[in-house]
């Protein structure tokens, strides 16, 4: 027997050992009487249209109003991770031969995406491309983020599609960032190597939300008592994102960063314009923190520029790495606007960031996440 | 639109529903996850319209297992099915933690991979238009899979 063999073989059990366990399947008479039942919904014809009466019917259906997510606790989990594990996991996601990676943002048209790839596919010096679709990229979220509230409400259409790309070596991605740096469907290019190491850091913070391999002096609470945000409270935030920086894109991010611990949620949103003298469009990032990322003595050692409310600090602020932070009022969470442009003020000025930030920190659908996101 | 052999296709292909459902999800969701979404697919207008009825199911379970939030149906389903479960849900299966503990190191697409593959015993081909995918993409999906499992099981 080869290896591969046996490998199938032990593959084969597993698979018995798991389908053994599946349930009697539902009576076909029932998922009629469930259709039928759906099928007689009332349709109210309200002011505000199809949201309102699918809300109003859905409380019929169920029986009562609460619309809280049932547990995920029966779903298989994922024990505690190591380092090792998530080195592991974090490799596994993309194939070995990969040299870089390059970004499509979520809410590009099919059609971008296939002609992104192509151009990518064309290029002399690429061997081959893989596609991560946005269904890849969230089942790779999932496993790098196992265990956290945002693997369960994460969906695939706020997710980027990742191309991978094998071709020449560690030159690939620079001959990338030159043929795809004024291409306005690319969001960012990352080596493998870069994007590995994100990943590994994004998993160690998930699998210790302590964070002590990572800050060693964070004594946050687990990440698992926060509850995940709903649909409806991130639509509202990304809407007052929109109305606060009008000239910005407002995709929702929740997918793989920085590691920080403490981070709850990311919104990130990119200039609308076709970037900075031929680099790709920069972003600003709003995140939310659960306030015990930020230490208040070393915050008041820190540049505090005028602000109306008091329990509002800057972190620091210049041209090259725009960083506010503003405490949500007794939310116990904090919201962070930052930006990864090299040449920030050429992107948002610092009185706009500074008036942008302000606005969202008082912002009601941003102070009700935040109530949700840290009961 | 319900179609008149629906209950008979429905029955033939239920139990490997389920075990796929069982394989995404576990067992205690996998009935809610089949039942949401078959109840939903031969609802839809275009149902009567689907040649593959068992790959479409297939795929509606799959959507619906790594649905972010569970419809209010789902909750009915559950609270009907919870007295039945209690008496048919096996409890002297013998279970291998490692096992399921590395079946759940699998992202989802894997898991339907590597349930149609090796359960199913479906070819590359077939895998592929089951799950509406490349031929590429599920052995790219396969290689991980496998190499995830040899890690954890052997």
């Amino acid at each position: 027997m080869t290896g591969s063999d046996s490998l199938d073989g032990i593959i084969r059990e597993a698979l018995t050992d798991v389908v053994d366990r599946s349930p009697i399947p539902p009576d076909y008479e029932r998922l009629l009487h469930m259709e039928q039942q759906r099928s007689r919904r009332p349709v109210l014809v309200v002011a505000g249209g199809a949201v309102a009466a699918t809300a109003a019917a859905a409380v019929v259906f169920s029986g009562g109003g609460d619309d809280t997510p049932l547990s995920t606790a029966n779903q298989p989990t994922e024990p505690d991770r190591t380092a090792q594990d998530c080195r592991a996991i974090a490799d596994s996601l993309f194939d070995d031969e990969t040299d870089a990676l390059v970004y499509l943002p979520a809410d590009n048209p099919l059609a971008e995406v296939d002609r992104v790839t192509a151009e990518i596919r064309s290029l002399p010096y690429v061997d081959s491309i893989t596609l991560n679709d946005q269904d890849d990229v969230l089942d790779q979220f999932r496993q790098i983020m196992v265990n956290h509230p945002l693997a369960d409400s994460a969906t695939a259409e706020i997710m980027p599609s990742i191309v991978e790309v094998a071709g020449s070596g560690d030159r690939t991605l620079q001959a990338l960032v030159g043929d795809l740096a004024g291409d306005g469907a690319v969001n960012k290019l990352l080596s493998r190597d870069d994007a590995v190491e994100d990943n590994v850091r994004t998993c160690i913070a998930n699998a210790d939300p302590t964070g002590t391999e990572l800050v060693t002096t964070s004594t946050a609470p687990p990440m698992t008592t926060i509850p995940p945000p709903t649909m409806d409270a991130l639509n509202a935030v990304q809407e007052a994102v929109s109305d606060v920086l009008p000239q910005f894109s407002t995709t929702l991010s929740v997918g793989p960063g920085p590691a920080i611990a403490n981070r709850i949620l990311t919104f990130e949103f990119s200039g609308n314009s076709p970037g900075l003298e031929g680099q790709p469009v920069e972003s600003l990032v709003l995140d939310v923190y659960a306030t015990g990322t930020f230490d208040a003595t070393e915050l008041s050692g820190l540049e505090t520029l005028p602000t109306q409310a008091p329990e509002r600090a800057w972190l620091g602020a210049d041209d090259s790495d725009l960083r506010s932070v503003y405490f949500l009022g007794t939310t116990g969470t904090a919201i962070r606007v930052a930006s990864s442009a090299p040449d920030s003020a050429s992107l948002l000025p610092v009185d706009e960031l500074v008036a942008a930030a302000a606005n969202l920190a008082s912002h009601p659908a941003v102070i009700s996440l935040a109530r949700d996101l840290h009961g | 639109m319900v179609r008149d052999d629906d209950a008979e296709v429905y029955r033939k292909h239920a139990d490997d529903l389920v075990a796929l459902a069982t394989t995404l999800v576990g067992p205690s969701d996998a009935s809610d996850v089949v039942a949401a979404a078959v109840a939903r697919t031969i609802a839809s207008s275009g149902w009567d319209r689907v040649e593959d009825r068992y790959a479409y199911w297939v795929r509606a379970v799959y959507n619906e297992a790594k649905s972010s939030y569970r419809s209010s149906m789902r909750r009915a389903a559950r609270e009907d099915l919870v007295a039945r479960r209690a008496s048919t849900t096996s409890t002297d299966v013998e279970t291998h933690p490692e096992v399921l503990e590395a079946m759940a190191s699998l992202s989802m697409r894997q898991r339907s991979v590597v349930y149609l593959t090796y359960w199913r015993d479906l070819p590359v081909g077939e895998v592929a238009a089951v799950l509406d995918i490349s031929d590429g993409s599920v052995r790219r999906h396969l290689a991980r899979a496998r190499s995830n499992l040899r890690r954890k099981l052997t």
